[in-house]
């Protein structure tokens, strides 16, 4: 190799990111990591309380001025730029993609840290078992590679490493008291206990005991009490789409880019816009092609092993624009979340702004494969009490359709029910088909001249379907909580991005019908790793985040061993 | 006193009205109950069109035209001239329209998409931080009771029934005063 600037090149230093650079730091490598967006600094995290910039404006994540997304539902129609990105009604950074910066998409995260179900890494498999062979008719569905007892390790390393507050409902087989009776077996209590509850907890989990379900409280990647040097959680209430202003919400940028950092092994170049991987087209990768914001200058780093851990979305897009799509699988198998979701009122103060979302409880009783086959539901969801984080200009948007939105009775409804607020959510994965899929937008460019990343993609019937069940089991509970009004989102909602993308670069064994190997090593280039949510060959009910960083930390242990046998063999 | 049209760095004196009796119609206020006028939501929208919004200033021109002009065709008079219950219900009535709930009978999609817009930065003024020009004296925080930058809240502020206009409300500036300016 003529030229080398280190020994990795990584391109998207966020949650995937910063646990493989830190890894590899460790292991001696000299690692330079391209981040398309800034490195901040905790004075900024201070000034993180304000909805207007972060929740509205969207400060920290992709602007679709400058990183634009297009969508259309189907090959018949022409892909335009998202409704929500540059129409006049904004919806708020949960449907774009995740933040960017040092950290990336574990910056803005709600923290939310389930491990996937055991059935979600046989899915295939478990939807043939319940509904039989046809059910998987029209879907590119596959079992991973691998189980869960694999992922295992990595998510107790994960859970250890990043902090995650919760309560075990199994540990190695034995069902434990106040956790998820449901839960696949783990080899560990979680390193901390759980969040305190937020306020609407009370009456949620009153309500769903009595109705015989089984709450536990939700793995938080957020410091219950004081651990690895960082704070606890003050419950400010603006912490889903900020920054943590005391480092209690789990991020690389206050984990493992300082480690990587303190080895003295990682560089990291904010600001550069990666726009190509550059190969021989002989199966070999050379480096990367960026360009430099600051100086507006195109810039190269050579390096024997490049990785990309940008997104889903931008892990995708990078391989396209760079040629790389020999099988013609990159963007195919594309999926995201639906998120059922419903408001209503209370009759006593909740305070939704109290605390973050995620300090409350779950039920899994019809989540993926738990619901009653006979209902008919092909996949369910967990039903998940959403309790915070809950600010006024976002809340005044989640107003229900019979609610007045003019004049002196919307004065008073608000005056009364935003402090009474209460909401549950759930996610619902599409499955994969073939007429959903991402590629390159013919017309659209950014602004750098950069071809625009075009979703094809709709909500399909039985996703649908799934999700007016959960919505009415949600109105079950609202009843029994004692709702004084209530109402939900609609079960095919406008979105096609929900944070939650994955399986744009599947992993697989075969070749031919998948872009990675398990560890995201690309099958046509040899030097080249694609790793985080777009391996996944079909989607957990659960958010990605946990299982993602499990996927991190597999790869990323694989690398170092990788990186070590080779420096042992030069020196040798 | 909320400011004037003596302030505008975007709109017109008579755009100002206009969008000040959208404003009015979407939070009313009165002497002891204040709305999103006193909070100065018009003063909001103005430097939002001067600045973070630019590109839609055009589409608020086109907007306040329109809506004067529905005005004059259906009650004789402009928008700012209508009484209180007149103008919501006009504006119900666009809204309706915007959300397929009624059919358009001549009325433009895009005034009907103006018209949620500005009731969507009207509130964006009434509750986002007075660094922003509007939630004015934090009447849109006393409003509904939320204590906006507050480094976090006590188990007792947690517990369900706590009465949160208990907290005496605090603006960002007031918080990172507070502070050294690094948290960790």
């Amino acid at each position: 190799m003529s030229r080398q600037d280190a020994d990795v090149v990584l391109v998207g230093l966020g949650a995937v990111g910063g646990v493989i650079a830190a890894e590899l730091a460790a292991a001696g490598a000299r690692v330079i990591a391209l981040e398309k967006g800034a490195e901040y600094s905790p004075d900024q995290d201070v000034r993180k309380f304000d909805e207007l910039r972060y929740e509205v404006r969207n400060a920290i994540t992709p602007g679709m001025q400058s990183d634009p997304i297009t969508w259309r539902p189907d090959e018949r129609s022409v892909g335009c730029p998202l409704p929500w990105q540059v129409g006049p009604l904004s919806m708020g950074p949960l449907f774009l993609p995740p933040s960017l910066g040092v950290g990336g998409g574990s910056i803005h995260w709600a923290a939310w840290a389930f491990r996937f179900r055991e059935a979600e890494f046989r899915l295939a498999t478990t939807l043939e078992e319940r509904f039989g062979k046809d059910i998987l008719d029209g879907t590119t569905a596959v079992d991973w590679p691998y189980d869960y007892d694999e992922l295992e390790p990595f998510y107790e390393r994960a859970e250890i490493e990043l902090g995650v507050s919760g309560r075990a409902g199994n540990l190695n087989g034995e069902t434990q008291e106040g956790g998820n009776p449901f839960e696949a077996p783990r080899r560990s209590e979680f390193p901390m206990p759980p969040l305190d509850p937020a306020p609407t907890d009370t009456p949620f989990v009153a309500a769903v005991k009595g109705m015989g379900y089984h709450p536990y409280p939700a793995p938080a990647a957020i410091n219950s009490e004081p651990y690895r040097g960082r704070s606890a959680c003050t419950y400010c209430g603006f912490c889903r789409d900020y920054a943590c202003h005391v480092g209690a919400k789990a991020s690389t940028a206050v984990t493992h880019v300082p480690a990587a950092l303190a080895t003295g092994n990682l560089e990291i170049r904010s600001f550069a816009r990666a726009t190509e991987v550059i190969h021989d087209g002989t199966g070999t990768a050379q480096g990367v092609r960026y360009i430099d914001l600051p100086s507006m200058k195109e810039r190269e780093v050579h390096a024997p092993l490049v990785i990309l851990s940008a997104y889903a979305l931008e892990n995708a897009r990078l391989l396209l624009a760079s040629g790389l799509n020999e099988n013609g699988q990159v963007g195919r198998n594309f999926i995201t979340h639906n998120f059922p979701f419903l408001v209503g009122t209370l009759p006593e103060y909740t305070n939704l702004f109290v605390g973050p979302a995620v300090a409350s409880s779950v039920v899994d009783d019809f989540t993926s494969e738990l619901v009653d086959p006979a209902e008919g539901v092909l996949w369910g969801g967990p039903i998940v009490n959403f309790a915070g984080d809950q600010q006024p200009i976002e809340a005044m948007k989640m107003a229900g359709a019979g609610i007045p939105r003019f004049g002196p009775e919307f004065k008073e409804w608000m005056r009364q029910n935003y402090r009474r607020l209460f909401s549950m959510w759930s996610e619902r994965a599409s499955l994969p088909r073939p007429e959903y899929y991402v590629d390159l937008d013919p017309k659209v460019r950014d602004p750098f001249g950069q071809p625009a990343l075009r979703i094809t993609h709709d909500w399909h019937d039985s996703v649908a379907r799934d999700v007016e069940f959960i919505l009415a089991r949600m109105k079950e509970i609202g009843t029994e909580m004692g709702a004084t009004d209530m109402w939900t989102f609609p079960a095919k909602p406008p979105y096609h991005v929900s944070t939650h993308e994955v399986g744009t670069h599947r992993m697989g064994e075969d070749p031919t019908t998948s872009v990675v190997d398990s560890y995201g090593r690309s099958h046509e280039v040899a030097n080249l790793y694609v790793v985080g949510g777009g391996q996944m060959p079909t989607y957990g009910a659960y958010n990605p985040t946990l299982t993602i960083w499990a996927m991190a930390f597999r790869t990323a242990e694989h690398l170092a061993r990788e990186h070590g046998a080779r420096t042992a063999g030069v020196a040798a | 006193m909320p400011a004037d049209w003596t302030s505008a760095l975007t709109l017109s004196r008579a755009e100002w009205e206009t969008l000040t009796a959208i404003a009015d119609a979407v939070v009313p206020g009165s002497p002891d109950d204040p709305g999103a006028v006193d909070a100065d939501c018009v003063l909001y929208v103005d430097r939002s069109l001067a600045g973070a919004y630019a590109a839609l200033t055009p589409i608020y021109r086109a907007g306040l035209h329109q809506l004067d002009a529905l005005a004059e065709t259906r009650e004789g008079s402009r928008f700012a001239a209508l009484a209180l219950e007149e103008r919501v219900g006009l504006l119900s009535e666009l809204s309706l329209i915007f959300f397929g709930a009624q059919e358009a009978d001549g009325v433009s999609p895009e005034l009907a998409e103006f018209a949620e817009q500005a009731r969507e930065h009207v509130l964006e003024g009434l509750f986002a931080d007075p660094l922003y020009g509007g939630n004015r004296d934090l009447i849109g925080w006393k409003l509904i009771g939320f204590p906006g930058a507050q480094w976090g809240y006590s188990p007792d502020q947690r517990a369900l029934g706590f009465d949160a206009s208990k907290i005496p409300p605090k603006t960002l500036a007031e918080l990172v005063a507070e502070t050294d300016g690094s948290a960790r």
